[in-house]
């Protein structure tokens, strides 16, 4: 580059500069910003649950101070186990069955998206029971399968996988479909294969659409191994410390709503994984809209 | 009259339209057959014992039988369903028309909404027993929290998705913000509104059959699957299934249906 | 050749005023962020003229149209439509605004859209069949009569480009404002709409801002091109258009055409040098 270019390039490269900095500055204003939300929220939450105990006047049986149950966490139970350990135990089982029912679910939703979308007539003979399937209710297969198949956690995973099979399927179908004729013109004229067409368009421009899928299919593949769990048979899994502290809720109410938050932390917790894998994967993406 | 009406009423056209509707109603058909026969073969060949997998020949010809108490058991479930749909979608559309306008409302409101989704909500059924009762309170409760979240984003999500060409011409009217909101913001809303709401309407359905399966009534889906699991009654908790799916698909379809007739005007919906 | 028209030449150097820009700056976002749009920009707009605004894109042109329809505020000086602060002017509906993009509501048929500013406004003294009669015509003069129950997508872009004009001139602003409406279309449909257009001015006592990027068309139409600097916009220079009117394809084969559009072509090459 000639020396006369020098001072307007220096001064583009100090805009740049500057436009990075800023731009720095800005998501760090926002991410505070999004702590102090977040901080609000829970202090809402936690607000919100001592203003309804004291303004309903609800009894210990119906809704304890949240320090009770923080209480309750520390305490040792009937087997001697301090109470926040033996709720993680249980934890990590339920999050070993969702999590191996997801992946199974992720690699099944995954092709049978792409088969609906790419062949229109497995897709238009498959699709009305991908949708009829999904209000199949599984309370009502769990109890059969746990027969069939054990009450290991193999029996949990497949039901959790089954769960979250559904929503995955159904955006990978949508997502790998929904490209524009345009686009599939343009990728012609280069003469693309049919396989460079796939994994050069179809799939990068499908990922936002699965990401959302994938999102819903964390969260139903907790619900699914908690239902898994219900069934009589079962002796661990937060499902079954949720309906155990059911029956023994007059006495010890702390522990349902233990339990519960335990269950609520592990959905947070499957779904955060997603979000953040997706944070990685989608960076060059545009955000993501919903319809 | 538009002009694809003007085309389809043509006669040289019937022959398309006719397969048009053939390519939507064969596959599955085709698909529904060979399973049903593969599952009777299944059965058979493998010996397969009744209470593990009944045959579908045995589930459709109980499914008849007990049809009128099935009915009348799948309505009490769409009852429960429905309202707690009613209350879960009036409370999320309510928020998210509430706080639209106003970012930082919508983005509080939007974090909980993010967790109450991942929030697996039947843990929380034998909570809102406790505090609803165990009859149809307490499930209604459920659905609605299982549904509110969802229609709050995607109506959230649609009121702010009005081009903002369109706003400023609404503006330069002198529009007030409630004509605004009618002519411009829901309009704009309504096709999310809709993908909300086909996602809701599964959702309320199965929520409901689970925290029915809790505890309370037998005379609902979730009460009857779970008497006559215990009793391992196969055949019967099948029924009961093939009850759930089949309102779960016509419920779906019934929304998809207004869906397409509702948004006739918007771009994605003309033509197959 | 008709000799220029004088009453017309009146309106544009005496009397009222239709719009008047007074040492107006706008800045966008503020501390280290700020970008200055346009600064210290004078310029007065006669009644029933018909004024373009050209400039290199990113000028503030579009800036300029929004601050006269309130649809933003400026940082400093002042901004007057009909004597009026922009606010006033916007709820009296004083103005049309028209959009490169069509912007209609694809939910509306053809004549719902057009009959959209009426709904709101709720003219007065005005009865449902005059309004009814309203739209009719409106959308005869631009060519779309057969199309009232159409919905926009059913339209090419040039026809909903017209549906907008139409509902732009339904409840009869005295001024019209338009931010590159043809610059969408087809230089035929263009063409077609620009001669469409410039009758309507002529039939009707509205006030035109026009904001274009082609020469040949800010030329054609208007009595007056402004040429504005490369941002900070500002005005470069002022070129009164003297040609006859009616503007027919006879006028755009003049010599005083070509000598004019070669002015602005210079001025605005001028303009674009000085803003790099
Ligand atoms: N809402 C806005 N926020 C920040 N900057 C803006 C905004 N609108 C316009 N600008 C900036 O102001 C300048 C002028 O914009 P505009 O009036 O749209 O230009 P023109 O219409 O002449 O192309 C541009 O540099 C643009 O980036
Ligand atoms: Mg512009």
């Amino acid at each position: 580059m000639s020396a006369s270019a020098g001072p307007e390039v220096a001064a583009q490269f100090s805009a740049r500069e500057r436009w990075l900095t800023e731009e720095r500055a800005e998501r760090l204003r926002s991410t505070s910003a999004r702590i102090t939300l977040i901080v609000i929220l829970v202090a809402l939450f936690l607000g919100g649950w001592e203003f309804l105990k004291w303004a309903t006047d609800a009894p210990r049986t119906t809704l304890p101070h949240f320090h009770e149950v923080v209480d309750y966490l520390f305490s040792i139970n009937s087997q001697g186990d301090v109470v926040w350990l033996a709720i993680g135990r249980n934890l990590r089982l339920t999050f070993i069955e969702a999590l191996s029912g997801l992946s199974v679910a992720i690699v099944a939703g995954f092709a049978a998206g792409t088969l609906m979308a790419l062949s229109r007539w497995t897709g238009r003979g498959i699709m009305p029971f991908v949708i009829g399937a999904q209000t199949v209710p599984i309370v009502a297969i769990a109890p059969a399968l746990v027969i069939w198949l054990g009450t290991g956690w193999e029996t949990k995973a497949l039901i959790a996988g089954f769960l979250a099979f559904f929503p995955i399927a159904v955006t990978s179908a949508r997502g790998i479909g929904d490209v524009s004729q345009d686009s599939l013109d343009l990728m012609a004229s280069y003469g693309a294969s049919r396989t460079e067409v796939f994994f050069k368009l179809r799939l990068p421009s499908a990922l936002p659409y699965i990401f959302t899928g994938l999102e819903v299919a964390a969260a139903f593949s907790v619900i699914g191994a908690i239902v898994a769990e219900l069934p009589v048979g079962s002796q661990e899994g937060i499902g079954v410390v949720i309906l155990t502290s059911q029956q023994y809720f007059s006495l010890q109410p702390e522990s349902l709503f233990a339990a519960i938050g335990g269950a609520c932390l592990l959905g947070g917790a499957m779904v955060g994984m997603v979000r953040i894998i997706q944070i990685v994967v989608l960076r060059g993406h545009r955000a993501q809209e919903l319809s | 009259m538009t002009t694809t009406d003007q085309a389809l009423e043509t006669s040289a056209e019937q022959p398309r339209l006719w397969g048009r509707h053939a390519g939507v109603v064969v596959p599955p058909f085709l698909v529904f057959v060979a399973a049903i026969g593969l599952w009777e073969l299944i059965v058979e060949a493998f010996d397969i014992q009744r209470f593990l997998l009944p045959r579908p020949s045995e589930i459709a010809s109980l499914f008849v039988e007990d049809f009128g108490r099935l009915i009348q058991q799948g309505r009490n479930t769409l009852g429960v369903a429905g309202r707690g749909l009613l209350l879960g979608g009036g409370i999320g559309i309510g928020l998210a028309a509430i706080t639209f306008r106003t970012r930082w409302m919508a983005e509080g409101i939007g974090i909980y909404a993010a967790v109450l989704k991942a929030v697996p909500v039947i843990s929380l059924a034998p909570l809102t027993v406790v505090w609803f009762g165990i009859e149809a309170g307490s499930k209604i409760a459920t659905v609605s929290i299982a549904t509110a979240p969802i229609l709050f984003t995607y109506t959230l999500v649609g009121l702010r998705s009005a081009d903002a060409n369109a706003q400023e011409l609404m503006r330069s009217y002198a529009a007030g913000h409630f004509r605004t909101f009618w002519n411009l913001h829901v309009p704009y809303a309504l096709p999310f509104f809709f993908s909300g709401l086909k996602i809701a309407v599964t959702i309320a359905m199965i929520v409901a059959i689970i925290s029915e399966y809790f505890g309370g009534s037998f005379e609902n889906l979730g009460g009857y699957i779970r008497n006559e699991a215990n009793n391992v009654h196969t055949v019967e908790v099948w029924t009961a299934i093939v009850m759930a799916c089949l309102l779960g698909i016509s419920q779906y379809m019934i929304v998809a249906g207004i869906d397409r007739y509702v948004l006739r005007w918007h771009p994605s919906k003309r033509g197959g | 050749m008709t000799t220029p028209d004088t009453s017309r030449e009146a309106a544009a150097s005496g009397a009222q005023t239709a719009i008047a820009f007074q040492g107006v700056r706008k800045e966008f976002g503020n501390g280290a962020n700020a970008t200055l749009a346009i600064e210290s920009v004078d310029l007065d707009i006669a009644e029933r003229e018909f004024v373009s605004l050209i400039g290199p894109s990113g000028c503030g042109k579009s800036t300029l149209l929004r601050l006269a329809a309130d649809l933003i505020e400026p940082s400093g000086g002042s901004v007057l439509v009909n004597s009026k602060t922009p606010r006033q002017a916007r709820l009296d509906r004083d103005y049309g605004f028209i959009f490169q993009a069509p912007t209609l509501f694809d939910w509306r048929t053809v004549w719902k859209n057009v009959a959209l500013p009426l709904e709101i406004m709720k003219i007065s003294g005005m009865s449902r069949e005059k309004k009814e009669e309203e739209i009719e015509r409106l959308l005869s003069m631009v060519g779309l009569d057969g199309f009232e129950s159409h919905h926009p997508y059913q339209l090419s872009g040039g026809m909903q480009q017209r549906v907008s004009l139409a509902r732009a001139l339904v409840f009869r602003p005295s001024i019209l404002l338009m931010d590159e409406p043809f610059g969408a279309l087809d230089e035929i449909t263009r063409d077609r709409m620009n001669l469409e257009l410039h009758r309507i001015w002529e039939e009707t006592n509205t006030t035109i801002l026009f904001v274009t990027h082609s020469i040949p068309e800010a030329v054609l139409l208007s009595g007056r091109v402004v040429v504005m600097t490369a941002r900070p916009g500002r005005v470069q220079e002022i070129i009164p258009i003297d040609l006859p009117y009616p503007r027919t394809t006879e006028v755009e084969e003049s010599t005083r055409y070509y000598e004019l559009v070669t002015q602005v072509r210079e001025s605005l090459g001028t303009a674009m040098a000085g803003g790099l």
